[in-house]
């Protein structure tokens, strides 16, 4: 069992693992590590999820974190086929020079 | 007659039309014309079937159970006490009459529309329109709460205007389907306040037909003001329904519509609805003689106005549409004194011929390319000799001549007028006057159309319609020449038992009602045989002015004053009087508003709003660069703006 | 302090450090290895936090499946280095990032310490209090203790959750699946339209021999 002390540290982790996920979206070009990124959010979510039901003797908290997880699985699926449909279509990789929303 | 099968046979009534109306406007267009023009017709014949099972099953169950109403379900509850509003229905010898006229000549028209509208690019838009009217018209029939006769009230309406504009790229069509459909709403408004009237005066707050009736005895006084204003008000919503004075005006612009739409619009069945509408509520007009009397008065008024009108147009759809709207003036004028079965009676015959005489027109329009000026017409006996013949039977049954159709109706409602009502003998002798018109009117037609010297080269060139065309209304000349016989085997008033009549009255002594007693036989005989003459009269006067005649004739038959030719020529002003007092002072005071009023208060904001929006746009996209990581920023800026002002402000 | 403390301290070290490995490596695939670092880590914290099943799941499902699928696309597209990155010391935005990160975690940190949403005096949660008082009948969360949930089973206790309370959301993520599977289906098919070659470039047509041709002295394996 952990002792409670760790509630507040793990959730300082989630918080720290979610800014340094969203530095990672804002810095970075590369459309995979952009992914990545996004990834790490979620995972922080995830655990912040976990921790607080933990902590609340609830199970509701492992329920989202469960679907947290498929949303993350068919968000990288949709992510990793744009990204391979945008390489194939003969452009650089970088998310900058996606800007046609622009027009 | 049980409640389940009730039930399933208005569903069926309502359903059919309806997945017609929307199969065709779906599916139409997809599967093209040959589909329309089965589905189309093929929906009303099978309403028909429904119908006439409908009958046998009113006629199987003894007397006194014939009039069913069946709630299909539970629409509006406001909770006890207050309004409660079922989808109801009420089949009865009266609707059900109703019904099989709707269907049967419906069905008949239908059919003859796949030939006449041949041509037509949009059968689809056509075939729907016309199912949506037989859906709407069945839902007034059939409706057994007074929200429901109202919902097919207005959507008859809604039919009409459709089916008037039909040919919207035409702006006369446009105009005139906009003042039929104006006219009518302030019937629809007349007949709103009469329902609100009755449902706050009423003594349970119900507006269920049998319940209103049930209880309009001890909730109004016999003549009092309350039920003479309700009543008059109803009148209102019917006579502009059924065009009569000074709701009619929109009547003979509604044949800018096609011919079909006419027969079955305009002479056949919706026009009828405001005779149905007071024979529905006859419970409430025999407590009031005095909007009796009135209605009495504009039905034999309007019969007289548009009867005269009829015998200086020279359009020939819309001298059949004066002679309709004289011919319903009769029918008010029957239901009006309390004579409501001979008024459904009159109704019956009158489809049926009405609707042969617009066919029958149609043929003739159809054959000379959509020319409609019987001016260059004549002589059409030669080439059109099927059409001729159907055009005869329709005539002579107008015209009230003995064994067609229309002479037992008409003698029979102006028999029971002879003897019944304020003024029973003035309006009596009225409608003697109106028989002459109508041999006059009904002949002039007749004669000017098929007989005489063609007036142009295409008379000779012109054919004989197709069988779709044809066989329909000879069906519809069959029916004109033996259903008065079949319905009343005798002589109006005299012998012979009133068929129809002994079908009918139970609805209309239900709650309490009179039935109108005959004349007597000796009175009878008198009125029959100076009607019948009055007719001869109208038809020998008619072949003697307009028989062989040229165009210039036509307008002005000789010895009759000049004012009434001017008033008739003019149709009596009622255009030139409405467009001074109500359409123009309305236009002069949008132009006003227009011109002052609209470009400071209306167009500045407008402007205002539209201005700031482009500013607004001006500025805010130096924020649109295209670039995923910008948007992500803001996305993430935003949120913690947020989180920060929920964790300052919401604690 | 015991030795699961001690263990979770030290594995939530690691899932920091290898957090933000993810973000500064140069190289694409030492992201993608970082994140599994990540993904680990996390799984023995749910293991720690008693959420055996959610554990599991982590392991198999992203550290295995969707960190594959990732590591195969960089495969595939072989991106290399990312050409603009100019590391961690040039980019001016990666600094406003890091104070971030240390301000934010400090915040909720010291939030959560101060007991704005946790009392040390009875050990209970500020919102579990709130709630069993605004609404003592309401068994349906924190009904959970440690102790039963671990006598009955963490899965089964998750599964019936999953597929009584919780069944509309578990269908509706199903759909979500399904979704996400046609969608890259329809995104990944090859297009009717390859985008045109453009002008000057080498015709396929003489390049075509000099590749099929077997290079000397390599060792061709094929059918011919």
């Amino acid at each position: 069992m952990l002792s409670i002390e760790l509630f507040p540290l793990l959730l300082g982790l989630s918080a720290a693992m979610f800014t340094v996920g969203a530095v990672g979206v804002l810095v970075r070009r590369n459309p995979l590590v952009v992914l990545m990124s996004i990834e790490l959010m979620l995972n922080a979510v995830n655990l912040a999820f976990v921790d607080y039901g933990r902590y609340l003797n609830s199970e509701d908290g492992q329920i989202f974190t469960l679907v947290v997880i498929v949303v993350a699985a068919a968000e990288a699926v949709v992510g990793l086929a744009l990204v391979s449909q945008v390489y194939r279509s003969g452009r650089e990789l970088d998310v900058d020079d996606l800007s046609e929303m622009r027009e | 007659m049980s409640p389940t099968l009730a039930g399933t046979l208005a569903v069926l009534l309502f359903a059919l039309p309806l997945a017609g109306c929307l199969g065709n406007a779906l599916l139409g267009p997809r599967l093209g014309r040959r589909f329309c023009n089965v589905l189309g017709p093929g929906v009303v014949l099978a309403g028909f079937v429904c119908a006439v099972v409908a009958l046998a099953a009113v006629l199987g169950a003894h007397e006194g159970a014939r009039s069913t109403t069946v709630t299909l379900w539970p629409w509006l509850d406001l909770g006890p006490g207050a309004l409660t509003v079922n989808v109801d229905i009420t089949i009865d010898p009266l609707s059900v009459l109703m019904c099989l006229v709707i269907t049967g000549v419906g069905f008949l028209i239908h059919w003859y529309s796949v030939g006449y509208m041949a041509d037509d690019e949009t059968p689809w838009r056509f075939f729907s329109y016309m199912n949506l009217f037989i859906f709407s018209m069945l839902l007034l029939v059939l409706a057994g709460d007074m929200v429901i006769l109202i919902i097919g009230w207005a959507m008859v309406a809604l039919s009409s205007y459709l089916l008037i504009g039909y040919y919207y790229d035409r702006p006369s069509a446009v105009t005139a389907a906009r003042k039929a459909f104006i006219t009518q709403v302030i019937g629809d408004v007349a007949l709103y306040i009469a329902a609100f009237l009755i449902l706050v005066n009423l003594r349970v707050p119900s507006l269920q037909l049998p319940t209103v009736f049930h209880y309009a005895r001890e909730s109004f006084p016999q003549g009092g003001a309350l039920i003479t204003t309700i009543c008059v008000l109803l009148a209102i919503g019917a006579f502009a329904k059924s065009a009569q004075f000074p709701l009619h005006t929109w009547l003979p612009d509604a044949m800018e519509g096609p011919t079909p739409v006419s027969a079955l619009i305009h002479a056949a069945t919706m026009v009828t609805a405001g005779v149905y509408l007071i024979a529905r509520f006859h419970t409430l007009f025999d407590l009031a003689p005095v909007a009796q009397g009135m209605v009495a008065c504009v039905g034999m008024g309007t019969a007289v106005m548009a009867g005269v009108i009829a015998l200086s147009q020279v359009d020939i759809k819309r001298v059949i549409a004066y002679s309709t709207m004289s011919q319903i003036g009769l029918m008010i004028f029957a239901v009006g004194i309390g004579a409501y079965s001979a008024g459904m009676f009159h109704f019956a015959t009158h489809a049926v011929f009405k609707a042969l005489l617009f066919m029958a027109a149609g043929n003739v329009i159809h054959a000379l390319h959509d020319e409609q000026d019987i001016r260059l017409m004549g002589g059409l006996g030669l080439t059109m000799r099927q059409t001729e013949r159907c055009f005869l039977a329709g005539s002579l049954a107008l015209a009230g001549i003995p064994i067609w159709a229309g002479f037992f109706s008409k003698e029979e409602l102006l028999g029971l007028g002879s003897s019944h009502g304020p003024w029973a003998p003035t309006l009596y002798l009225v409608g003697v006057g109106v028989n002459v018109l109508t041999g006059l009117y009904a002949f002039r037609l007749y004669f000017t159309v098929f007989r005489g010297v063609p007036q142009t080269a295409r008379t000779y060139a012109a054919h004989e319609a197709p069988p779709v065309m044809l066989v329909p209304v000879a069906i519809l000349a069959v029916l004109s020449t033996v259903l008065g016989l079949a319905l009343l085997p005798g002589i109006p008033g005299v012998v012979g038992p009133f068929i129809l009549g002994g079908f009918l009255d139970p609805v209309f002594t239900a709650f309490g009602g009179q039935v109108l007693t005959e004349p007597g036989r000796q009175a009878g005989l008198i009125t029959v045989l100076l009607g019948t003459a009055a007719s001869l009269i109208g038809t020998g006067l008619a072949r003697q002015w307009w028989y062989q005649r040229k165009p210039d004739a036509l307008v002005v038959a000789a010895r009759v004053p000049r004012v009434l030719t001017q008033l008739s020529l003019h149709r009596f002003y009622f255009d030139e009087i409405y467009d001074a007092t109500l359409v123009r002072p309305t236009r002069q005071l949008a132009r006003a508003l227009r011109t002052v009023v609209e470009p400071v208060y209306a167009d500045g904001w407008v402007e205002a709003v539209g201005r700031g929006a482009g500013w607004m746009s001006e500025t805010f996209r130096v924020l649109q660069t295209g670039r995923l990581r910008d948007y992500a920023t803001g996305m993430l800026v935003a949120a913690s703006a947020f989180v920060i002002v929920l964790a300052v402000f919401v604690r | 302090m015991t030795a699961v403390d001690l263990l979770a301290y030290v594995v939530a070290g690691v899932a920091l450090v290898s957090a933000a490995g993810v973000v500064l490596s140069a190289k694409t695939i030492y992201s993608a290895l970082c994140l599994v670092g990540n993904m680990v880590s996390l799984a023995v914290l749910f293991l720690l936090l008693n959420a055996q099943f959610v554990a599991a799941v982590q392991i198999i499902i992203y550290a295995g499946a969707v960190m594959v699928l990732f590591v195969f696309i960089i495969a595939l597209l072989d991106p290399g280095h990312d050409p603009d990155y100019e590391g961690p010391r040039r980019d001016p935005r990666l600094w406003v990032g890091i104070v971030a990160v240390g301000y934010i975690t400090a915040q909720v940190f010291a939030l959560a310490v101060n007991g704005t949403t946790y009392s040390k005096a009875d050990h209970v949660l500020q919102g579990q209090r709130l709630a069993q008082a605004a609404n003592p009948g309401d068994q349906h969360s924190f009904a959970f203790d440690p102790g039963s949930v671990n006598a009955a089973g963490n899965v089964q206790v998750l599964g019936r959750e999953l597929f009584t309370t919780f069944l509309l959301p578990f269908e509706i993520t199903s759909l979500l699946l399904i979704v996400a599977a046609v969608g890259a289906v329809y995104l990944t098919r090859r297009l009717p339209h390859a985008p045109a070659e453009p002008p000057g470039a080498t015709a396929p047509v003489a390049a075509l021999p000099e590749e099929t041709a077997p290079e000397p002295g390599r060792e061709t394996v094929g059918v011919g």
